[in-house]
């Protein structure tokens, strides 16, 4: 075989648009990507001691249920009496907020009070996802009082 | 050898580039790649109607945070899963399957309902032991490695269990259990040979009904006896999972043996846009009867134990209940439609009852906010607090759907939890996504 010559006229400009190319490429890659989070492989929450400390419990999981009008938040009991209060404070439920889009999902749909709370036990609050506010994929910052949990992934 | 000069390599490059490109760009995002599959009912089937199930030891996880050793059936060595796959056939058809045993003690599959079952061949027979005390109701697979090949002429059609007949008082309490469906032949869309037992097909629904002692799972997980005298179950289930993982989809990521969901997902009944009813295939795989209350909607009962609910000359004799009470062993279908029986308006037929002003609600969580601040489904959001556009998703009503004995409804205690789910109605024209 034959190798066949080709010249690129501007070599400079050649070059130029490769770089561009490589640049375009990580671009979309961040754009079209980088707002959401893993929601299969190796999920985990971050951890805020001060708000663990705070309310007593650690949040676990932040999932889409009820084919897209629900969300769900879990959270593991580290703090008995803590912890009951915040179950019990029903006036005042974190508050989700979607990093990527800014959309809020207020208003907790089923809470059950007065549960004799066991440490080391998970519970849930379930949300109403106002307008389809939180998609599976998205990020979002948990805010209770003055406490904020960010980049928590949603399953 | 072929050689490219550097010029030919710089163009060369540029078209994977450029493809990369496109393709980040076309490739649908997490959300779209990762979207739960509809909620319902999930069949497996096969052409030949030959399955292979293997009995086999797994994780089921537990809202509450517990994790419970279940041994329960894996389709054609796939992997564990919680109940088994509800297997689909279609009446009259000779349907095999064969049952691999990698339990560390003999096991088997009873098919209630059907007639006839061969086990290798032979007529399936009870087993004893050697002092004559019944072991098995049925031929079993030996243990570890054994194998058993079942065969029967499917019976008619309607819900049936499968589960295991072999020290059933434990194996079942294990998760031995699954879901037979038998379709008319002919006419998949009705339950039964009945015209009015048709159903929508995308909205039929499985209600594999379940409970757990985790004692006893513990016990034998680690080995060791357990006294059956202390039974007391803990949790309950449907379709192997516990309010709130019943509302997840089927096939949620942090429910990797748990597959079925139990969300019911519907829009009213319309005779020209919605005419058809869902389906609900209740089966109770407990030890007790699990009085199931789907709240805002009656359902009408229309077969028992796969046999329609008909008199001798077929008379209709079905009936709208509030309480769909499932015996242990028992499966129980229903049709369920949601209509606007009083057709309220906003404008032309308003409900009579002023609304409380948004200042006179409690602001904040409890039984009421399941209201979108609009009674009328779908409507426009009436008053809202600032900077709220919307508070469901687009208008939806949902109600829950729970086990009556209230024990039954709760994660070790824990309200709300248990054989609980969700019933959501969507507006009339849809859902946007």
């Amino acid at each position: 075989m034959v190798a066949i010559p080709f010249r690129i006229p501007r070599p400079r400009l050649g070059r130029l648009v490769l770089a561009l190319l490589v640049l375009a490429l990580v671009a979309v890659s961040i754009v079209r990507f980088g707002g959401y989070a893993d929601a299969r492989q190796g999920y985990a929450v971050p951890h805020d001691g001060q708000l663990e400390a705070t309310l007593g419990i650690r949040f676990t999981q932040a999932a889409v249920v009820g084919d897209g009008g629900l969300v769900e938040l879990r959270y593991v009991v580290l703090d008995t009496q803590k912890a009951s209060a915040f179950q019990n404070d029903t006036k005042h439920p974190p508050r989700l907020r979607n990093e990527r889009s800014g959309k809020l999902a207020w208003r907790a749909a089923l809470m059950k009070q007065g549960h004799e709370l066991r440490p080391g036990q998970s519970y849930y609050l379930l949300y109403l996802n106002n307008g389809g506010a939180i998609k599976r994929g998205d990020k979002i910052e948990i805010t209770s009082g003055q406490r904020r949990l960010a980049h928590v992934p949603v399953r | 050898m072929l050689r490219l000069d550097r010029g030919r390599w710089k163009r060369l490059s540029a078209v994977p580039l450029v493809a990369a490109i496109v393709a980040v760009l076309v490739v649908p995002g997490p959300s779209q790649s990762a979207a739960s599959p509809p909620a319902g009912l999930e069949c497996l089937t096969a052409g030949d109607n030959a399955f292979d199930l293997t009995a086999t030891g797994g994780y089921a996880a537990m809202p509450d945070g517990n994790t419970i050793y279940m041994w329960s059936y894996a389709a054609g060595g796939g992997a564990f899963q919680l109940p088994g796959p509800t297997l689909c056939v279609t009446a009259g058809v000779k349907v095999t399957v064969v049952l691999h045993n990698s339990l560390p003690e003999p096991t088997s599959i009873t098919f209630p309902g059907q007639v006839q079952v061969l086990a290798d061949g032979q007529p399936a027979q009870p087993e004893t032991d050697a002092a004559g005390t019944l072991t098995s109701l049925t031929t079993t697979a030996a243990a570890n490695t054994g194998s058993v090949t079942y065969t029967f002429t499917a019976g008619p059609p309607g819900t049936y269990l499968y589960q295991s007949g072999t020290d059933a008082q434990k194996q079942l309490q294990m998760g031995l259990y699954g879901a037979l469906v038998v379709r008319p032949a002919g006419h998949p869309e009705r339950e039964n040979d009945r015209a009015d037992s048709a159903f929508d097909p995308d909205r039929e629904y499985l209600y594999l009904l379940g409970e757990i002692d985790p004692d006893l799972h513990l016990a034998v997980e680690r080995k060791r006896a357990y006294d059956f005298t202390r039974y007391k179950a803990r949790y309950f289930t449907i379709n192997g999972r516990s309010m709130p993982d019943t509302i997840a989809p089927n096939h949620a990521d942090w429910l990797p043996a748990q597959p079925y969901g139990a969300l019911i997902h519907i829009r009213p009944y319309d005779p020209v846009g919605n005419p058809k009813p869902a389906l609900i295939r209740y089966l109770n795989a407990g030890s007790v009867s699990y009085p199931f209350h789907p709240h805002g909607s009656d359902e009408q009962l229309i077969a028992r134990d796969g046999r329609p609910a008909q008199g001798p000359g077929g008379q209709d004799l079905s009936y709208s209940s509030f309480l769909i009470d499932v015996a242990p062993g028992q499966t129980v279908d229903t049709l369920m439609i949601w209509k606007d029986a009083e057709h309220w308006d906003p404008q032309g037929n308003p409900i009579p009852v002023p609304l409380p002003s948004l200042q006179d609600q409690i602001v904040g969580p409890g039984p009421e906010t399941w209201f979108a601040e609009n009674p009328y489904l779908g409507g426009e959001p009436g008053e809202l607090p600032p900077g709220v556009v919307q508070n469901n998703q687009c208008g939806e009503y949902y109600h829950v759907a729970h086990s009556h004995a209230l024990e039954q409804a709760t994660n070790y205690g824990a309200s709300f939890g248990g054989m609980m789910t969700l019933i959501r109605i969507d507006p009339p024209a849809g859902c946007p996504a």
